[in-house]
């Protein structure tokens, strides 16, 4: 679908006019925000890109380096100067060799290693000397939003990252793009915004419209199992939020009861 | 910071979501109140999830092993001492360790291995030993976020988290005690807030 023909299922859906430019932003606007929603609640969207190594540098604030950043999901040392291009959807990355498997019979030194993750205090373990200290980086920590650590630093500049990491969706501002996410959960960004664009209403009309917001959670839950599995047989070093243990069903309940307390406190309330 | 994320291009959501066309028809709040409605937000989420990491390099002279912390520290995640050629990740400690370890630990001077936080107030570390030579402590820690305003819109935090904050300007818009009170709307975006919760813990921690 693409961003025009979502905001026109939307609009059409609360019974909006389709020629009025203000509905048609709000629409927009509902859109985006779910597609940000679910990218985050799903890790759906990546990217592969490469992050050249300053020399001596221990610490790196990804938000600065990619603005659409969310968190990592395989770091590699890179050769292949070529590489950098944003990976797709179930693209398939089987060459990320790990440290070491050289020493298998007949496994050559994998050409970009992957990077171990580790927590700062695993670095501090292994060397107390890890912030000031040369060599190719072999693990990598992070903390907060974006702070990204490497055990050891290259002394010389040269040295490429390959990062592949959950990002943020671009936003949607032509009609005739196609939202990032996959396709088949671009109907649910039409269920988000028919909610969303209920809010300022409130009472009965916002309380029918929480089905909506069911289905979109419905969606994303579905989506994030199937990020989850593929991350999992990729290795990924961090995986999707586990939806299943969000009750839609509450949720939904408790907008149609038109309860205001958070999180709701019993699921015998039928 | 140019690189964080500029939160002023939301507002038209928030003032959609209120119900309004734009800033210049706010009657039951204003700006600025949408903005503490987000900082206040942005200080929660600091504060439970560990999110805003920063890093000081703070200069130390030889015997003195007091080091007051960056004024928007919230909590230390690591230490480093440098002196030299001699580089080492501090350990941390209490008072109590060191009076066990040491009987005089106060006074001794040395190789820096230890740092202390629970010495005097809350407001510095001490180093253990102090240190023989001039140096410099690096501290990585959770910090505060700056308090947004109206002149103030921009915070180092992804693109999602920026829609959480003006989900909370709204549900605490939609609270506040006034004509335009609207509860269930409130209840309807804490609902969308949950999933952001969901996300905050699943990613980035609890908070400590």
């Amino acid at each position: 679908m693409t961003y025009a023909q979502i905001k026109t299922r939307v609009l059409t859906r609360i019974g909006a006019d389709q020629a009025d430019a203000a509905a048609q932003a709000d629409a927009g606007a509902a859109v985006n925000l779910g597609q940000r929603l679910l990218a985050l609640l799903t890790l759906c969207l990546e990217s592969t890109r490469e992050l050249p190594l300053t020399p001596g540098a221990w610490r790196y604030r990804m938000l600065r380096e990619w603005p659409d950043w969310i968190a990592p999901l395989r770091v590699r040392l890179s050769t292949d100067q070529s590489a950098g291009a944003d990976s797709i959807f179930d693209g398939v990355q089987a060459d990320a060799g790990m440290f070491n498997e050289e020493t298998y019979a007949s496994r050559p030194a994998p050409a970009r290693p992957k990077l171990r993750p580790a927590r700062l205090a695993d670095l501090a373990a292994l060397n107390p000397a890890w912030i000031a200290t040369p060599g190719t980086p072999e693990r990598y920590a992070t903390a907060g939003f974006d702070h990204l650590f490497l055990d050891k630093q290259p002394a010389t500049s040269g040295t490429v990252l390959l990062v592949t990491y959950a990002r943020s969706p671009l936003p949607l501002t032509g009609d005739g793009q196609t939202p990032e996410i996959p396709a088949a959960d671009h109907l649910a960004l039409a269920d988000f915004a028919t909610a969303w664009l209920r809010l300022p209403e409130g009472g009965q009309e916002l309380g029918k419209a929480a089905v909506y917001l069911g289905r979109f959670v419905d969606a994303a839950r579905q989506r994030a199992a199937a990020v989850r599995a593929r991350s999992i047989a990729a290795r990924y070093d961090k995986l999707p939020l586990e939806l299943e243990r969000f009750d839609v069903s509450r949720l939904v309940r408790t907008l149609a009861r038109k309860e205001t307390s958070w999180p709701p406190t019993s699921t015998s309330r039928r | 910071m140019a690189a964080d994320l500029d939160l002023s291009p939301l507002i038209p959501l928030v003032t959609s979501a209120l119900g309004v066309g734009g800033i210049d028809e706010l009657e039951s709040w204003t700006v600025g109140e949408l903005y503490g409605y987000a900082s206040d937000e942005l200080d929660r989420l600091t504060g439970a999830h560990n999110v805003v990491v920063e890093c000081a390099e703070l200069e130390v002279a030889a015997g003195g092993p007091n080091v007051a912390y960056p004024a928007d520290r919230l909590g230390t995640l690591a230490a480093f001492w440098t002196s030299g050629a001699t580089v080492a990740a501090l350990r941390p400690a209490s008072v109590r360790e060191l009076e066990a370890r040491e009987d005089d630990w106060e006074a001794a001077a040395g190789e820096v291995t230890h740092y202390v936080e629970d010495f005097q107030g809350a407001d510095l570390f001490r180093l253990y030993k102090q240190p023989a030579a001039p140096g410099t402590a690096t501290l990585l820690y959770l910090a505060g976020a700056e308090d947004l305003s109206e002149s103030q819109t921009r915070a180092p935090i992804p693109a999602p988290i920026g829609d959480a904050l003006a989900l909370r300007m709204i549900a605490e818009a939609r609270r506040k005690d006034c004509d335009a009170q609207l509860p269930e709307a409130a209840a309807f975006v804490e609902q969308v807030l949950g999933l952001y919760e969901s996300a905050l813990s699943a990613y980035w921690g609890e908070g400590f």
